[in-house]
């Protein structure tokens, strides 16, 4: 088999390679996951390399599209982790996509795109040093006492502007971006990696979520279980985020949406339960009430559950694999927490130059004529 | 021991605010409102009810402090309470923006609302026009919701309300001990006040839900306050002008004013026009003069010439205005009617 799809390539100029061991009928990429991860590395993909490799196939497959990806769920504030821990490169990528859509804000597409500016109060029980972030967003400043006062049992925080991603609009406006460039679209669940690139994947990039580990097992990977509800409450135009190490995670938000209040939150790490529970419930409202006592004449008009793919750090990085005698390369791109919406084009950037990377080795990018 | 009649003559802001303080802190009083437009027609229901204020050149800056810390504490205590949502009062934080430095670039109430400060210059990067701006979270309270819920709160402190249109205060003064006047740009007819006089305004009610932040030029003329559910832009300031008709190229203006400020506007849909006149005039006027009614002496108190800083002001010259009525009352009681 690979005697014959190498001899369609003899005379070919342009493949000067001796690594016939995969098909090279086009440059196929296939992409798992459909949330925004797996969406914005199709979009940076084609950004960067249409044209550049001809015939360049791009397809994704999921077994969730919009509006039902973990993605649709959060409530879109770009805010990273308070601190990195040293994962400078995963500030350097929250940045990146701060900067990207910042310069959407003012074009005719930002409403499409459901990216917005928002101010909000970050509450903390203790001083805490400045986040990792206070540089990227707006405005950031320290909260004086009188703005403390209105939030009894917070003794420090911070106040800044920074930018709103909508899932619910956004993953809608890259899926359309990306059709309207011939990126196809599967609905169905991928059972391997071999599976794909048994049907002619040369690249498959993996973004599939907090499932990843059905696909290769990863013991760094964990659900990290969050239940929001949705409010109709649209007096309220500030985002509140408490940071309070001492809750386990489980620390009270209120981030106003373009259309209803997300109210959060908890994170349950290891717990794949998708349903609502009634006992978070009561305690998330009881303590957005105490957050912003106007909630409490506000009409609650949903509950909803999500996975967040918790990992000590975002796993974006290069596996060669095997199916019999063809290798194909899968980039992973998953593990991105809490911080999917926030750190995206930075990851699918970096995506991106990895399989440039791949192209680069197998010869394919057109200023490599060279390697004849 | 016999009630004191009390009128209060306008049902804005100003006149509900002020039947409210004297019917909730003097209950021997029976206030009635009196006016010939309620919400949602009053000049109020149009303001944005965003709280900043312009300086009064002739009043002490320590009394215009006090109305404004005033009023701004009343309306904060609703905002972080369970009424926010039906009173329409809530925090907004958002940018003034200045095209030229202006000579004064810390206002009064610089420390009144929540922390003021001057934009970064990347902030500053969004308006290429404007040389200089300031940064603040301050109250939005907005009269289409707030004027009801300060009524219901009226009608429950057992005041009662008239739809008439007063012209002569003296004929009105025949029947209550004490008259409140607050009836805004009314006052240049109904008191012969020569210094009142329109400032028109014009306003676009449009759909932009994903609008937080508010945006004001320093000149007053341009604005986007984002409300409950649509975002009040502006606007004019036509002084003398009494048209209450919309003005087609005022919108116009408008429209292509905001969306330098804001381009993402270029999607919103307008809802509505609007038009209402500022009670304009030189200072504020919150004193107390006495009618000569058939013998009796009766306190007339008055509270109108906010201008723009209706809403901002609304509750602190309420309270004034209580002050004067509570020092006639005290000074000289109500005569018994001959």
């Amino acid at each position: 088999m690979a005697l014959f799809h190498c001899m369609i390539r003899i005379g070919s100029a342009r493949y000067g390679s001796a690594r016939f061991a995969f098909p090279l009928r086009d440059m196929k990429v296939c992409i798992i996951g459909a949330g925004v991860i797996g969406l914005s590395t199709a979009q940076s993909i084609y950004q960067h390399f249409h044209g550049r490799v001809t015939p360049l196939t791009i397809e994704v497959y999921a077994d969730v599209f919009t509006p039902l990806t973990t993605s649709d769920g959060a409530a879109g504030l770009w805010q990273p982790y308070l601190y990195d821990k040293g994962n400078v490169q995963e500030t350097k990528w929250n940045k990146e996509t701060f900067d990207y859509l910042q310069s959407f804000l003012s074009s005719p597409d930002s409403v499409k795109m459901g990216i917005f500016l928002q101010s909000g109060y970050e509450l903390c029980t203790e001083t805490l040093p400045d986040p990792s972030y206070k540089d990227a967003v707006l405005g950031f400043r320290q909260l004086t006492k009188r703005e403390l006062d209105m939030f009894p049992g917070y003794s420090y925080g911070w106040f800044n502007t920074t930018i709103m991603i909508e899932g619910k609009t956004y993953l809608p406006w890259l899926m359309d971006w990306l059709k309207q460039r011939n990126v196809k679209f599967h609905q169905r669940k991928i059972g391997s990696f071999k599976e794909l690139a048994d049907s002619g994947a040369d690249v498959i990039i993996n973004c599939s979520g907090v499932r990843s580990g059905d696909l290769q097992p990863d013991p760094e990977l964990k659900p990290g279980r969050g239940q929001i509800i949705k409010v109709d409450a649209p007096w309220i135009k500030h985002w509140i985020c408490t940071h309070d190490f001492s809750s386990g995670g489980n620390m009270s938000y209120i981030i106003p949406g373009s259309r209803l209040v997300t109210v959060g939150g908890v994170f349950q790490v290891g717990n794949w339960n998708l349903q609502n529970s009634s006992v978070d419930h009561k305690r998330i409202w009881e303590d957005a009430c105490k957050l912003d006592p106007s909630l409490q004449h506000a009409r609650i008009v949903e509950d909803w559950t999500g996975l967040r793919p918790v990992r000590s750090k975002v796993r974006l990085e290069t596996e060669t694999m095997r199916s019999g005698p063809r290798a194909f390369e899968v980039i992973h791109n998953y593990g991105h927490g809490g911080f999917g919406l926030t750190i995206h084009r930075g990851c699918a950037e970096e995506a991106a130059r990895l399989f440039g990377q791949i192209l680069e080795q197998k010869g394919l990018l057109a200023h490599s004529k060279s390697r004849l | 021991m016999q009630r004191v009649k009390v009128l209060v003559v306008g049902a804005g802001v100003v006149g509900l605010s002020t039947a409210v303080c004297v019917a909730g802190k003097l209950p021997h009083c029976s206030v009635t409102v009196v006016a010939e437009k309620f919400s949602p027609d009053t000049t109020s229901d149009g303001a944005a009810g965003i709280l900043l204020a312009t300086e009064f050149p002739d009043i002490p800056l320590e009394r215009q402090r006090r109305w404004f810390k005033e009023s701004f504490d009343h309306l904060l205590a609703i905002a972080d309470s369970p009424q926010a949502g039906d009173a329409g009062v809530y925090l907004s934080s958002g940018y003034h923006v200045f095209k030229d430095v202006p000579s004064k670039k810390k206002p009064y109430w610089a420390d009144l609302v929540f922390g003021f400060r001057y934009m970064t210059d990347h902030e500053m990067k969004r308006f290429p026009n404007h040389k200089f701006g300031q940064a603040f979270t301050t109250l939005k309270c907005e009269c289409p919701s707030y004027l009801p819920w300060l009524e219901k709160r009226f009608r429950v402190a057992g005041g009662q309300i008239l739809h008439e249109k007063v012209t002569d205060l003296h004929k009105m003064a025949l029947n209550y001990d004490a008259i409140m006047n607050c009836s805004g740009v009314g006052s240049r007819f109904l008191v012969n006040d020569e210094e009142v006089y329109p400032v028109r305004g014009q306003m676009l009610t449009v759909n932009a839900p994903w609008l937080m932040n508010f945006i004001r030029d320093g000149d007053g003329k341009t604005y986007i306050y984002p409300g409950v559910r649509y975002v009040n832009i502006g606007g004019t300031r036509q002084e003398g002008d009494w048209r209450m008709e919309v003005d087609k190229e005022d919108s116009e203006g408008i429209l292509e004013r905001c969306i330098r400020l804001e381009p993402s506007l270029r999607a919103a849909q307008v809802m509505e026009e609007w038009v209402g006149l500022r009670p304009g005039r030189a200072n504020l006027r919150v004193e107390r003069e006495y009618l000569s009614v058939q013998g009796r002496q009766v306190p007339l108190v008055h509270n109108y010439g906010h201008g723009g800083v209706g809403v901002t002001l609304s509750w602190g010259t309420a309270l004034d205005a209580l002050d004067l009525l509570r020092q006639s009352l005290c000074e000289k009681p109500p005569q018994a009617r001959l």
